[in-house]
């Protein structure tokens, strides 16, 4: 069994036995204010439910679909609000958020699982909720402001990253960037290959860390059409487009 | 080679240790669970197995793991090495080679200091000893090393170690150790070892030079009844050997590590359970993830063993900062001179609108795991007291509930007064700025400044709310149970497993009826068949009498009343089935301001003994025993993590003295500790273990699923559990209740204030 494996069958056996205790078996509460607006979540244990868990530990994980194999244009043309379309690089996991509210000049978007991202209004990355290992907050106001002038390259621009570690303490990253045109060529979309610039912006830390995050602009208006920008070590980068207007 | 073959029934008895550590992960919760099971599809995969290069955890140190011996602390196979372990680590190691099975839990208490509490079993050890239990041995031993230096470019790392300090004498050892990392992946280590680890190759005591008298070590007197003092009169006295070795990291996962042994396996070999045919151990280790490590072994030129151990680190949990959904944003009130009309006061004057506003509060709240317990709004200002049943920070419970606010309350209403509550008692009080929030929800540094103009105050000014909007007054059901209880001398694990109803009735805030009875179904609890030897009352070393049989379990049936009697005061008065063994009444008061590391407490108890067996009947005979018992605590958390508590007052048995608690305190919820209580019980009269000592594992759940949660396992691990310095086990002890809401913990816990 390989060590995947391994930590596969150790999980399952810890979840057996998790499991076995304190499993609520059925349970009452009296009517409360709260009840009419949320709905109690009933979570009991089925046969069925726990041999497919059983069975999911073992099934190696299916292919994942591209998101233009399961988004039909008649989905984005229904869709009554733009749609922000995430990848993740490292797998190719994919989802669709939807606008939620505004703070100034950042825009949250929310997925329908309830995890959230915003981005301030040059499309740069501010903020994450929910991915594991969280960009509590990014402060990018040099490239900003260097954005929205549409300036080309660039020296030093600082940029400061806070992560949450796991003692739950704020830890705040400095990261130096530069900022090139590689100019415009063709760039895959969501819909299709169209001619881009792309700006790149290599970020290197103190530590010897380092990530290189990408902006693809319409050649003629400037407007910021997708991204590809790092989130935090563990989760990587991700690919951003809005795929409806 | 020779492999001992063991018959089938003793390889089926050896299951229990593999058992133990199935159990020791559900109990953590198993990094491996959230690993392989993430909530949403798809996130599956972002959390990888493999640790990315420079990651949380690579600053945690953990890339540095050194490897572990035989006896489950860092070692070449069955001699020590000098390195530690990466701070915070916790090492599980399942090792068994001839008659010999080890489980150990080592823990990284400080840089600087290894704690390891073990327990091992050496099959047929007792065989022709007429006072024994069982033919085979169980013996439980502590050892500490201190690190005295780490490893330089040209120093060696230093360690000195106890082993078995204060235990049976089985392992009974002091070492001085060095190693020191060379070329080409290579380790060299050398030591110098008394007791044990001198009973090979053994030469004369260097320490003689300094005072002659280290030259004899004194012998023990007694047998296991005066097990359990601490032995510093023999502490590196008589001879000493030298041991040392090599460990070669070949690749990435595989190590291969040759070593000479000082240990010569006297007691073992003297009953033929081993033969030792060589000073010189081989092995090979393998490195299946960060977590596991296996080992294979060839020792003393005839056995052949084997290790497992998994490895943990409190401060890396399973999901990084979490997977909890998003909270709802900040919903930004429009500026007064572009909307009039959204900032007026005549809301305040509709009779309708308060009801209106409070269900839709209510409405946002719930969704958070916020119970709304009472809303008073005032033209600028609003009132909001909040029981927290899902965040273990409650800084993250008071964020969430002000960007829960902002969606709802009208646009005059400028600041949040969030009061938290605990069982119907109101206790910290956070107000915060409304524009604050609009401002800072996407600025630089925004959780430290936020802290900084949030105004943290204690809310004993508050009395309990008449009632409670939101927290139900009636909650009932029915869950499965399983209990269990290790280190019986008869029968090693002992647990039961069944169905457990559970009732809590909540009149008014604060005044809580609450039963909990459990029906077991199956288990080996009438497996075990002692009679206590203790001079004592029998207040619990009988304790196994009380969960034998399939008789229903009354665990609890009292009824609470929690108040704030005054400003940083906390009060209770409990009456009833207060646990298992004893009813009576219970009464206490704590003193803790919200910014403050230090509370103190008192409390007093009058207990009755219950018989065992019975439902409701008071103890009869043995168990007819009456207490006063009471304490006076102080709780103290210091700035570098560590939480000390000292109890001082009177036990079950009668007897007066103090318990002392030191415990290494995670910010995430995370505990690991011990403790000792010293009473007026002699050591003799105190029997095996000498007087009551444990060590405390405190797990939070969110720690392993990713999900907030203020559910927590804990579990204290007592070697032994005898008369002497016993203390009567209540709910809602008032100062685990409340501590959570005040500082430093809400001040630790800060960081999720925005997540």
């Amino acid at each position: 069994m390989s060590a995947r494996g391994v930590l596969r069958l150790g999980g399952l056996v810890a979840l057996l036995a998790l499991a076995a205790c304190g499993q609520s078996l059925f349970s009452y509460r009296s009517p409360t204010i709260g009840d009419a607006t949320t709905q109690e979540e009933v979570n009991r244990p089925t046969v069925g439910g726990i041999a497919n868990a059983v069975r999911g530990f073992f099934r190696p994980t299916p292919p994942i679909s591209r998101p233009q194999q399961v988004i039909s244009a008649d989905v984005l043309q229904q869709s009554p609000v733009p749609l922000l379309l995430l990848e993740f690089e490292d797998n190719n996991t994919w989802t669709l958020l939807q606008p939620s509210l505004a703070n100034g000049a950042v825009q949250t978007w929310i997925s329908d699982t309830g995890q959230t991202l915003s981005f301030d209004d040059q499309g740069v990355l501010q903020a994450t909720r929910g991915l594991g290992r969280d960009l509590m907050i990014a402060d990018s106001k040099e490239l900003r402001s260097h954005m929205a002038r549409r300036a080309g390259a660039s020296d030093n621009l600082l940029r400061v990253v806070e992560l949450l570690d796991g003692e739950n303490q704020i830890i705040r990253d400095a990261f130096v960037c530069t900022l090139r045109d590689v100019g415009v060529a063709p760039r895959p979309l969501f819909a299709g290959t169209e001619p881009l610039r792309e700006i790149q912006e290599a970020c290197f830390g103190a530590q010897g860390e380092a990530f290189t995050n990408l902006y693809w602009r319409d050649p003629r208006s400037g407007f910021l059409r997708g991204s590809l920008q790092w989130i935090s070590p563990e989760v990587g980068r991700a690919r951003f487009e809005v795929i409806t207007n | 080679m020779q492999v001992r073959l063991r018959d089938t029934a003793k390889l089926a008895k050896g299951l229990w240790a593999v058992v133990g550590l199935c159990l020791v992960l559900a109990v953590t919760g198993g990094q491996a669970v959230t690993q392989s099971a993430p909530a949403f599809g798809w996130l599956r995969g972002n959390l990888a197995d493999d640790v990315p290069a420079r990651s949380l955890p690579d600053l945690a140190g953990l890339q540095a793991r050194p490897h572990l011996s035989f006896n489950g602390t860092p070692g070449l196979i069955d001699m020590p090495t000098a390195h530690a372990m990466p701070d915070g680590d916790i090492a599980l190691t399942l090792s068994s080679f001839g008659a010999s099975t080890r489980g150990t839990l080592a823990f990284q208490v400080m840089p600087s200091v290894t704690g390891v509490f073990r327990y091992a079993r050496i099959d047929d050890f007792n065989l022709g000893d007429p006072n024994a239990a069982s033919p085979d041995r169980y013996d439980r031993s502590f050892d500490v090393v201190f690190h005295l230096a780490k490893e330089g470019r040209y120093r060696p790392a230093i360690a000195v170690g106890l082993r078995d300090f204060g235990g049976t004498d089985l392992f009974a050892s002091e070492y001085l150790v060095a190693s020191k990392t060379l070329p080409g992946r290579v380790t060299v280590t050398a030591g110098l070892g008394w007791g044990r680890l001198a009973t090979s190759g053994a030469f004369s005591n260097p320490l003689g030079v300094i005072w002659s008298g280290f030259e004899t070590r004194p012998s023990r007197t007694g047998g296991l009844q005066n097990t359990g003092q601490f032995d510093i009169d023999r502490f590196f006295r008589g001879d000493a050997a030298l041991f040392g070795g090599v460990h070669w990291q070949a690749t990435r996962r595989l190590a291969l590590m040759a070593e000479y042994s000082s240990d010569a396996y006297r007691q073992e070999e003297n009953r033929g359970l081993i033969e030792r045919k060589s000073s010189l151990n081989f092995g090979a280790s393998y490195r299946a993830s960060q977590s596991f490590d296996l080992g294979l072994y060839y020792l003393y030129g005839s056995e052949v063993g084997v290790r497992l151990s998994y490895i943990l680190n409190p401060k890396v949990p399973a999901a990084g900062s979490g997977i909890e959904s998003a909270p709802v944003p900040v919903a930004v009130r429009p500026a007064r001179a572009a909307a009039p009309e959204a900032w007026t006061t005549n809301w305040t004057e509709s009779p309708t609108v308060g009801s209106s506003l409070t269900t839709v509060a209510a409405g946002v709240l719930t969704p958070e795991g916020l119970v709304l317990e009472s809303l008073d709004l005032r033209a600028t200002e609003a009132h909001v007291t909040l029981r927290n049943t899902r965040f273990d920070m409650a800084a993250q419970a008071v964020g969430r509930a002000a960007r829960a606010l902002t969606l709802v309350l009208p646009a005059s209403i400028e600041t949040f007064h969030i009061t938290l509550v605990q069982q119907g008692m109101p206790t910290t009080r956070v107000s915060l700025r409304r524009s604050d929030l609009e401002d800072l929800e996407f600025a630089p540094d925004n959780a430290w400044r936020i802290y900084g103009r949030a105004q943290i105050a204690d809310a004993g000014d508050t009395p309990n709310a008449r009632s409670s909007l939101g927290s139900p007054k009636l909650t009932y059901g029915v869950t499965t149970a399983l209990t269990q209880s290790l280190f019986d001398p008869e029968a090693p694990f002992l647990f039961d497993v069944g169905l457990r109803a559970e009732a809590r009735y909540e009149p008014r805030p604060g005044l809580i009826f609450a039963g909990r009875l459990r029906q077991p179904l199956y288990g080996n609890r009438d497996s075990t068949n002692r009679i206590s030897n203790s001079v004592l009352p029998l207040v619990r070393s009988e304790s196994d009498d009380y969960g034998r049989g399939t008789t229903p379990k009354l665990e609890e049936l009292t009824a609470t009343y929690l108040w704030r009697p005054g400003p940083n005061l906390y009060a209770r008065a409990t009456a009833g089935y207060l646990e298992l063994a004893f009813v009576g009444v219970s009464g206490e008061l704590l003193w803790k301001p919200p910014t403050s590391r230090l509370a103190l407490g008192v409390e007093l108890n009058a207990v009755h003994q219950r018989e065992p067996g019975d439902v409701f009947a008071l103890g009869t005979n043995q168990f007819d025993n009456d207490a006063i018992t009471g304490h006076a605590s102080a709780y103290y958390s210091f700035e570098n993590g560590f939480y000390g508590q000292l109890d001082v007052g009177r036990y079950l048995a009668g007897d007066w003295g103090a318990t002392f608690t030191l415990t290494r305190r995670f910010t995430n919820g995370w505990e690991v500790g011990a403790f000792f209580t010293l009473t007026d019980v002699s050591f003799e009269d105190f029997g095996e273990g000498a007087f009551d000592k444990g060590i405390l594992l405190t797990i939070p759940t969110s720690w392993g699923s990713g999900q907030p949660s203020r559910e927590a396992r804990s579990t204290a691990v007592r070697p032994v559990l005898r008369d002497g310095g016993a203390r009567v086990n209540v709910s809602n002890r008032l100062y685990d209740l409340v501590r959570t809401d005040g500082d430093p913990e809400m001040a630790d816990g800060w960081g999720r204030f925005w997540r």
